[in-house]
């Protein structure tokens, strides 16, 4: 009896640590490497780097990964941490520009983007699903 | 004198302008016209050539649909952009001519003066030069994060006139 007591105690025990395991490692730093983060936290969660790409950039400029990131070979597969197009440099700098304005004027002392975010300001501010917001009603896409 | 094609194939028309303050290049193509040049007369030469506003390249096919637009080159209303030489001068330096003449891109026409290089290739010759010019003088675009300035960089190859 004490036995199977035991065996009971240490199986719920495995099976507790492998939930919170689970669930924290979800927004925890992935294991890829992320090697050309220059302006995003290096050690930034999968989770996070993924929300910034979709709801930052694609839903809020309406573009797709290859309108910033260059393609590596003809079939296809994009070299993320390539920075061959403008596009990603002027990116970066439009991110600096966005954080600087929730810390400067929004008084965020430590703005951060992302599922985790906390920022006033964010791409979609100006951008509202347009590309090319510069002229107002420009292309939507 | 004798009178050459400028042909897509050999030649290269690009520009480059600063966005957010990156260099951004871009291409076009089409070309036709005509080209009188006389390597031993070259003071008589003439320019009359035209590109397909409607090939603009920038590697990245959201952006050049942008630039086709009403904003920026119109193309539907304005498809060719267009060079035409109005006299052709010496340099102090050897090999180097000016190029005096006009530009015209969305029906815009502003004078256009830069030094070029005429390089022969058995029949053919190579025309080299580079300008800049100001977008908005031609109406190319409003107040953007691109910059009003831009460098043009021409190689344009023209073969003799069968």
């Amino acid at each position: 009896m004490r036995i199977k007591v035991k065996v009971l105690i240490i199986a719920g025990l495995c099976c507790v640590v492998t939930v919170i395991t689970a669930a924290t490692s979800i927004n925890k730093p992935t294991d890829d490497l992320y090697t050309n983060l220059q302006v995003l936290p290096k050690d930034i969660s999968k989770k996070d780097l993924q929300k910034i790409m979709v709801d930052d950039f694609e839903d809020a400029l309406g573009v797709s990964c290859s309108f910033c990131h260059t393609q590596k070979n003809e079939v296809g597969d994009l070299d993320f941490a390539s920075d061959a197009k403008p596009e990603k440099q002027i990116a970066r700098q439009m991110l600096r520009m966005t954080l600087n304005l929730n810390r400067d004027y929004f008084k965020i002392e430590t703005p951060v983007m992302g599922a985790t975010g906390n920022v006033a300001v964010t791409c979609n501010t100006c951008h509202r699903g347009d590309t090319f917001p510069e002229e107002g009603g420009g292309v939507k896409n | 004198m004798a009178q050459y094609r400028p042909v897509d194939q050999g030649s290269t028309i690009k520009f480059t302008v600063q966005n957010f303050g990156f260099d951004v290049g871009g291409s076009f193509a089409g070309l036709h016209g005509t080209i009188d040049f006389d390597a031993q007369n070259p003071l008589n030469a003439h320019f009359d050539v035209d590109i397909d506003a409607n090939t603009i390249n920038t590697d990245n096919s959201l952006r050049d649909n942008h630039l086709r637009e009403g904003a920026y080159f119109d193309v539907k209303k304005y498809p060719r952009i267009r060079f035409v030489s109005t006299n052709i001068t010496a340099t102090d330096k050897k090999g180097i001519l000016l190029f005096t003449g006009k530009l015209t891109i969305k029906n815009q026409t502003k004078d256009i003066s830069f030094p070029f290089q005429a390089i022969q290739s058995g029949d053919d010759f190579l025309f080299r030069g580079s300008f800049k010019i100001n977008r908005k003088d031609f109406g190319v675009g409003g107040t953007s994060t691109i910059s009003d300035n831009l460098e043009v960089q021409l190689n344009i190859l023209a073969r003799k006139a069968p």
